[in-house]
């Protein structure tokens, strides 16, 4: 597994491609999201300029996992979408807070029986690792997301200190709730 | 007995309920005693995925296994969530709790001091294991996933 970090503007635009078409397949195809795709290809008003992108990808080339992190001092999913999961509390604005979201680690070439959803990948610890050490990188001391409940059982398995903002709400059947999860 | 002795034995006297408020860090802070003393309703509960299918009633399987999600009427809320699995090694078939509970709270002494996040879930798990959750919970998994008979 390789895994590289930047902006839109850093990365190869064959690769950014490639990410939003791997999310379209993740969270559109798979997992069923209501999401807009034009051509195959996921994005949405938080896919900016400032927006930094987590991806791992296989020998081949081809993308088997990705978080995206955003800045809490700027517009994020959490602070305008479902801040409701925030138990009453106004969403964070905090250099030092930033937000993991579209975080999938589905090997789409391993035919996995797994039916873990958008964590089946055995590579999903090691995706989650980079990740927040990419978010350290960036100044933040916290991560704030928003996860399916299913999250907590990998936070924990990896000996990683998180714990909820909020009680989880049925999204589309399925419970979601906001995660903070501490970048020791 | 005086009004000021009364006053002052009050003071020492510590209520097992506080006031619930969330701390910068997203955490409720409470006393061992004030997380007991809440009562907390079933939310929702489910199988993990992949074991949906399953027929429950009836079924042999090797596995089923799930998740329950707990939470207050207080403002603002306590949530307490935890997995757990299907047991028949007694003969008998009960639910029992599987790994550490998450929450959002953290617990603290009397002197409102954190007794931290490993101190906490050792005491979520206690109370979890002391709440009579079973029954309500296989009563809901046995409506969601028991198919409708016509």
């Amino acid at each position: 597994m390789r895994v590289l970090y930047g902006t839109q503007g850093s990365l190869a635009p064959e690769c950014y491609a490639k990410l939003l078409n791997y999310r379209h397949q993740v969270f559109v195809e798979r997992l069923g999201w209501d999401l807009k795709s034009i051509d195959g290809l996921e994005q949405d008003q938080f896919d900016r300029t400032d927006t930094v992108y987590v991806i791992s990808r296989d020998e081949g080339g081809d993308v088997t996992g990705c978080g995206r992190l955003l800045p809490t001092t700027q517009p994020y999913l959490l602070g305008e979408i479902f801040p409701q999961l925030l138990n009453g509390q106004l969403p964070p604005a905090d250099p030092e807070v930033w937000e993991l979201s579209r975080f999938a680690a589905v090997d789409f070439n391993a035919h996995s029986t797994s039916a873990l959803g958008q964590f089946s990948s055995p590579l999903t610890a090691e995706l989650l690792k980079c990740s927040i050490r990419c978010a350290v990188e960036l100044g933040a001391k916290r991560l704030i997301t928003v996860s399916p409940i299913g999250i907590e059982r990998l936070l924990k398995r990896m000996g990683i200190h998180a714990h909820r903002a909020g009680p989880p709400m049925v999204v589309n059947g399925h419970p979601i709730f906001a995660c903070w999860i501490e970048c020791e | 007995m005086t009004t000021s002795t009364i006053t002052a034995l009050l003071r020492n006297v510590e209520f097992p309920y506080q006031d619930i408020s969330v701390s910068d860090d997203g955490y409720i802070r409470l006393t061992a005693d004030s997380i007991r003393s809440l009562i907390y309703i079933h939310l929702i509960s489910g199988l993990d995925e992949g074991v949906e299918n399953l027929q429950v009633e009836g079924a042999v399987t090797t596995h089923i296994s799930g998740y329950t999600e707990w939470v207050t009427q207080t403002v603002p809320v306590i949530t307490l969530g935890w997995d757990w699995f299907l047991d028949y090694s007694s003969g008998e078939q009960k639910l029992l709790r599987v790994g550490t509970p998450s929450s959002n709270v953290m617990s603290v002494d009397r002197n409102k001091q954190d007794l931290g996040y490993s101190a906490t879930l050792d005491l979520l798990c206690s109370f979890v294991d002391e709440m009579d959750w079973q029954l309500a919970v296989m009563d809901v998994i046995r409506k969601r996933y028991t198919p409708c008979q016509h």
